[in-house]
């Protein structure tokens, strides 16, 4: 386990998860990202 | 990891972790000189850094360190199942390491682990009850260890972040509350001085707003009543912390903000937070000592710099370098950093308190009084003010009858100097170091 294991524990909780950043809306995306990087 | 907050930070930051290395976060402002002392003295492998700072970091490394940039990120080959993981130990393995501003010499390395940062982001969702629910807007970079405390925890329970990196125009920050129905927002003091004094912030209406959080210094009184004047309804949590205890020691619970104005609360859950005196004995009601913290939280210790390592750590316990009070049910109140006490004509004078008598003057917007030298009373006081743009009919004179209304004469500036801004670093700490300097 590591720290980025902990903070995707609940993924359940992260469906609403999201970043904005220059006035982009990247719901989801940003986490769907990681998560598909990591093979979570 | 050379990158402004970005989608870019927050996928490879966790990647990073995820992996069983250790992420060096690294502000992408920092001179040439300073990142490749960082990139040499950690024996750094690979670097990601956004496409703008690429050119500058190839100056700086020779060909055998690994560069992915937001182009050429995707071509990183992930492995299915990655061994290193399984073989991660979260209480002893390192998974960030921070810098800390270096107040003198080089800039040290803060080892934090994997139970580290698990520990503290626990600590801090739960007296800030967040949840799902909420969104925070942060200005705060992620290489500073407040900046990525709020991207720990909002990501642990499920609720998003607001990017603002145009803190230049303070105006966009209180929009974007609105704009994006931000549930938070957390800053360093500068930020609420410039938010209160250079922004319509007082006939906004913030209606999606819960709750701030200030860090990273003394707010001064003055702009914490005005905080608590403007937002009505609003949670103001006080907080104090350090980078060597991941981020979080202690915070003031809202409800007693008013009651005990200027404190820093008492220590977070699972973390001890003592004042000792110079015996090693917690200090009575009134007297001063230092800050000392033990819990998870606190910080392996400065990489490979044991000398630097054991003046801070003593049996487990984290001597901040703070001086504080306490009061008579344990609320802590720092008066100083013990090496910021000016010692003028055989007194200790706190710095803090003469700040505090300049920025009721509502034309101040920000204001550090320092010690310079003088060969009589060894230091004498200075003061760096900083005006409203347009309001210069403030002089010395002004300043100086006002603090002279309500401070004895050796605490009263000798000399004062108008700045148009004050040198901070990118967190928005001010660089006392470089007034210092300045005032030679």
């Amino acid at each position: 386990m590591t720290f980025t294991d902990y903070i995707f524990e609940n993924s359940s909780k992260l469906d609403k998860t999201s970043v904005i950043f220059k006035n982009e809306i990247t719901y989801k995306e940003t986490f769907e990202n990681v998560k598909k990087k990591l093979h979570l | 990891m050379v990158s402004e907050n970005s989608n870019f930070f927050i996928e490879n930051y966790f990647g990073i972790i995820k992996s069983g290395v250790i992420c060096v976060p690294i502000n992408p402002a920092l001179s040439s000189k300073e990142i490749k002392y960082i990139i040499d003295s950690l024996n750094i492998k690979l670097i990601f850094t956004q496409n703008k700072f690429s050119e500058k970091i190839k100056q700086l490394v020779c060909d055998d360190i690994e560069i992915y940039t937001d182009s050429s990120e995707c071509n990183l080959i992930c492995a299915p199942e990655n061994n290193y993981i399984e073989r991660v130990d979260i209480q002893v393995d390192v998974a960030v390491i921070l810098f800390t501003s270096g107040s003198t010499g080089n800039p040290k390395g803060v080892m934090l682990t994997h139970y580290n940062l698990i520990y503290n982001t626990n600590s801090i969702i739960e007296y800030l009850k967040l949840s799902q629910r909420d969104r925070v807007e942060t200005v705060l970079p992620f290489y500073y260890c407040y900046g990525t405390s709020i991207l720990h925890t909002h990501f642990r329970v499920g609720g998003s972040l607001v990017i603002n990196n145009k803190f230049m125009f303070p105006q966009t920050v209180i929009e974007d509350i609105n704009k994006y129905n931000c549930t938070g927002f957390s800053g360093v003091p500068s930020t609420y001085q410039i938010l209160l004094r250079m922004t319509d912030i007082k006939n906004t209406k913030l209606p999606t707003l819960r709750y701030i959080t200030q860090a990273g210094g003394k707010l001064p009184e003055i702009f914490i009543k005005q905080l608590i004047d403007i937002l009505k309804g609003v949670d103001i949590f006080i907080m104090y912390g350090q980078t060597e205890a991941t981020a979080r020691l202690s915070y003031l619970p809202p409800h007693l903000i008013n009651e005990k104005m200027n404190s820093i609360g008492r220590g977070i859950k699972g973390t001890e937070l003592l004042v000792l005196n110079s015996e090693g004995k917690s200090v009575r009601v009134g007297e001063t000592g230092e800050v000392v913290a033990l819990g998870g939280n606190i910080m392996k210790g400065y990489f490979n710099d044991k000398e630097e390592t054991d003046k801070v750590l003593k049996n487990g316990y984290l001597y901040t370098g703070d001086i504080a009070k306490v009061d008579d049910e344990g609320y802590i109140y720092i008066v100083a950093r013990e090496k910021n006490f000016i010692k003028s004509g055989g007194i200790r004078i706190s710095p803090k308190e003469i700040e505090d008598i300049i920025l009721q003057i509502p034309q101040v917007v920000e204001c550090v009084v320092i010690g310079v030298e003088d060969d009589i009373l060894g230091e004498a006081v200075k003061a760096f003010v900083v005006l409203i743009e347009n309001k210069y009919f403030i002089d010395f004179k002004y300043i100086l009858d006002f603090c002279k209304k309500q401070l004895p004469s050796y605490k009263t500036p000798r000399y004062i100097e108008f700045l148009k801004a004050l040198p901070k670093n990118s967190s928005g700490k001010v660089l006392i170091k470089s007034l210092s300097k300045k005032a030679l």
